[in-house]
């Protein structure tokens, strides 16, 4: 007659390695989670620092300014440096920044203007796909020229 | 005999202490899992309010620019509330001070959240004709 000796059963050993993969799977599923939020907010972290960078130096442009003509996607103001002129890109990849003394664009964001009395309505948008998810920053602020 | 039962009961013990183990163990990974749910949360929660913060931020500033405009078409204006934009809407309030305006405008943000982000900024503002000067700028949360 075998004795039994210590040790699992085929049984038990299967149940253990199943609650051990189950637990190990979670542990993973919520260290993926960590990381991918981090970096999903991260980005909107960058997003809103270009979003906010945008706005400043339109901003900023529109309070120097003696007049401002907004339609749509384009804003021109008239400065004491000459002409400055924001439209958004054709290809959508920024709004450009396009004056006398050269020409900057602020990458992936979107702006739309829209004359309210003697100001301007500013919108600026910028999106991006992380991790197959779009995220998005709005940012929205109505300025007048000729104040500083 | 009672050679084998004490040996059956040492192995039952053993057992048991492993089931414990076990379980232990399974709490631990669990009690992990559930650390790092929390803190996916609030980072999220934080990032929300952030953002929330900087929009209204703006809306605030938006409401100064456009109580400062219509005093220097309207002396008598007052103020006005949740006038909207886009992204949230502001509350003004202006009143007299001497030689000019003090404004307090407060933005909100439309957020998820069951609590609207909101700033106020205070300023001082001086009209002249149809121009405007703003000074003495504080924000506030």
């Amino acid at each position: 007659m075998r004795r039994r000796r210590g040790g699992f059963t085929l049984m038990e050993a299967v149940f253990a390695m199943g609650l051990g993969l189950i637990v190990l799977a979670a542990g993973y599923s919520a260290y993926f989670s960590v990381t991918r939020a981090e970096d999903v907010e991260r980005r909107r972290e960058m997003l809103t620092t270009a979003a906010q960078s945008a706005m400043e130096r339109i901003k900023g442009d529109i309070r120097a300014s003696s007049a401002a003509t907004a339609s749509g996607s384009t804003l021109v103001v008239k400065t004491s440096d000459g002409i400055v002129t924001y439209r958004n890109r054709a290809d959508g990849a920024g709004i450009e920044r396009i004056s006398g003394r050269g020409r900057s664009v602020f990458k992936g964001a979107i702006a739309s203007f829209a004359r309210d009395g003697a100001g301007v309505d500013v919108s600026v948008r910028v999106d991006a796909k992380v991790h197959g998810r779009v995220i998005r920053v709005d940012l929205d602020c109505f300025v007048v020229p000729r104040n500083r | 005999m009672i050679w084998t039962a004490s040996l059956c009961r040492g192995i039952a013990d053993r057992r048991g202490s492993t089931l414990v183990a076990a379980l232990a163990l399974v709490f631990l990974i669990f009690a992990v899992v559930t650390v790092c749910l929390a803190r996916i949360a609030s980072i999220y929660a934080e990032a929300g309010r952030q953002r929330g913060q900087t929009s209204a931020l703006y809306l605030a500033e938006a409401g100064i620019q456009k109580a400062a405009h219509r005093l220097t078409q309207n002396a008598s204006y007052a103020g006005e509330k949740q006038t909207r934009l886009p992204t949230g809407y502001f509350d003004v309030k202006a009143t007299r001070t001497g030689a000019g305006y003090a404004i307090a405008s407060t933005g909100y943000a439309d957020s998820p959240l069951a609590r609207h982000p909101k700033r106020t900024v205070r300023a001082t503002v001086t009209v002249t004709g149809s121009a405007f000067a703003i000074a003495d700028w504080r924000e506030n949360r």
